[in-house]
């Protein structure tokens, strides 16, 4: 053990109640990326800081709650079953080139992806049930600065694109993915360097794809630089 | 539907049934709600979280997974992670210790705070066992989702003071707790 895993122990309380921020959080969420004790000491401390919550006081919603609630469920039964169909080879040479990038559970670093970040921008089923995704990654004032591709499989996997697009571009420098799951829980997912605004990062997901909601870049001494919506609450 | 354990009824909310998620708001709004209430302490943004909460649960039922953890803990946790998106949106006013005690009143003490059956004795009992203010700064940070920083601010103490607290009491929380093999 490590002081660097020292420190992000020390930091490892505040990051499972949700509550570390900025240049902290960046420094804990590298280290975790690389440190496969450290995560579980976290996962066991988030587990215990989840707890918490059944702590807090009930209290009676105003009247017609419940109505509220149930027809806001209703409209959308059918969402998730929307499907896109495309030509199978480009599926297939997309599919094939990503998933041997990230075939064994190991952090890659690759170069740039242009070809494949213009191309793809929808849901698209691969075969047997697998899907992919592609969502663009935008900063929180709305610029493009990359793609965020998902693969549904065995492994799932994630991947990063970065790349200028018209004047925007990422500044250079040492990026940390993060990744929010639809429970809420954000996971580091690792380093991503940008040098003249490209770059890239993939790594399979060691949970469910499903349950995988946003991806997010952060800076150091920065929160969210930059994010992707890949499962929304719309 | 009442005799329904959660479990069933998230796995009826994961094929889309209507009675199950019926089922499901009634049993649970009043948890839900609460803990919004506690974090953002206005009843109309609390509204729009518990509602939100609810959507979630609906539209990733088919995602919980039994062997991490609880429904109540699964469903409260969507609850408090999307308040705490709330608080980091608007919490730029100073914070105002006050406010605070009127909000965090049922929670300081060893009483019977919140509902639930036997299953959350334990977890009372380890919370209730902190030092007094090991378990403010535990409760600030879980229920209302202050920093060290805030919580050392609301608390007069320097932020290596609040962090050591807030580390020390969760750690102490999970170890109680696994002692009691839960």
């Amino acid at each position: 053990m490590s002081t660097d895993c020292d420190r992000t122990r020390e930091l490892a309380p505040e990051l499972a109640l949700g509550i570390l921020d900025g240049e902290e959080r960046a420094e804990a969420l590298e280290h975790l990326s690389r440190c496969g004790e450290c995560r579980r000491y976290l996962e066991e401390l988030s587990t215990t800081a989840d707890e918490l919550v059944l702590l807090g006081p009930g209290a009676e919603p105003p009247p017609g709650f419940e109505s509220r609630v149930l027809e806001r469920l209703r409209p959308t039964e059918g969402r998730w079953r929307r499907r896109w169909r495309v030509p199978q080879w480009r599926v297939a040479v997309v599919a094939a080139a990503l998933a041997a990038a990230t075939a064994a559970a190991v952090w890659v670093a690759t170069g740039t992806d242009r070809q494949v970040a213009d191309r793809y921008r929808d849901t698209l089923e691969v075969a047997d049930g697998r899907y992919f995704t592609a969502v663009p990654l935008e900063t929180t004032s709305g610029s493009r600065v990359g793609t965020v591709f998902g693969y549904a499989g065995e492994p799932s996997w994630c991947m990063v694109v970065v790349r200028p697009y018209d004047a925007a571009a990422l500044r250079s420098g040492p990026y940390e993915i993060e990744l929010v799951r639809t429970d809420g829980r954000r996971v580091a997912m690792g380093p991503l360097a940008v040098e003249e605004g490209s770059g890239s990062a993939g790594r399979s997901l060691d949970f469910e794809y499903r349950e995988l909601s946003e991806v997010r870049l952060l800076h150091r001494g920065q929160n969210d630089v930059a994010g992707a919506v890949l499962r929304s609450a719309d | 539907m009442w005799s329904v354990s959660d479990e069933a009824l998230v796995a009826g909310l994961a094929s889309g049934d209507a009675e199950a998620a019926t089922a499901f708001v009634r049993r649970y709004q009043a948890r839900v709600f609460g803990l919004a209430l506690t974090m953002l302490g206005e009843r109309e943004i609390a509204e729009e979280v518990a509602q939100e909460t609810f959507l979630r649960a609906w539209r990733h039922a088919g995602a919980y997974d039994p062997r991490r953890s609880g429904v109540p803990t699964w469903l409260l946790s969507i609850a408090r992670n999307l308040a705490i998106d709330r608080l980091r949106m608007k919490r730029t006013d100073p914070i105002d210790p006050m406010e605070l005690g009127d909000r965090g009143a049922p929670l300081w003490g060893a009483g019977d705070a919140g509902e639930g059956g036997d299953e959350l004795v334990d977890l009372r009992d380890a919370v209730a066992s902190l030092p007094a203010e090991q378990r403010r700064a535990l409760l600030l940070a879980a229920m209302f989702g202050y920093t060290a920083r805030e919580i050392g601010a609301i608390e007069g103490a320097p932020l290596g003071t609040a962090k050591t607290r807030i580390r020390t009491a969760l750690t102490k929380v999970r170890c109680a707790l696994g002692e009691t093999g839960s």
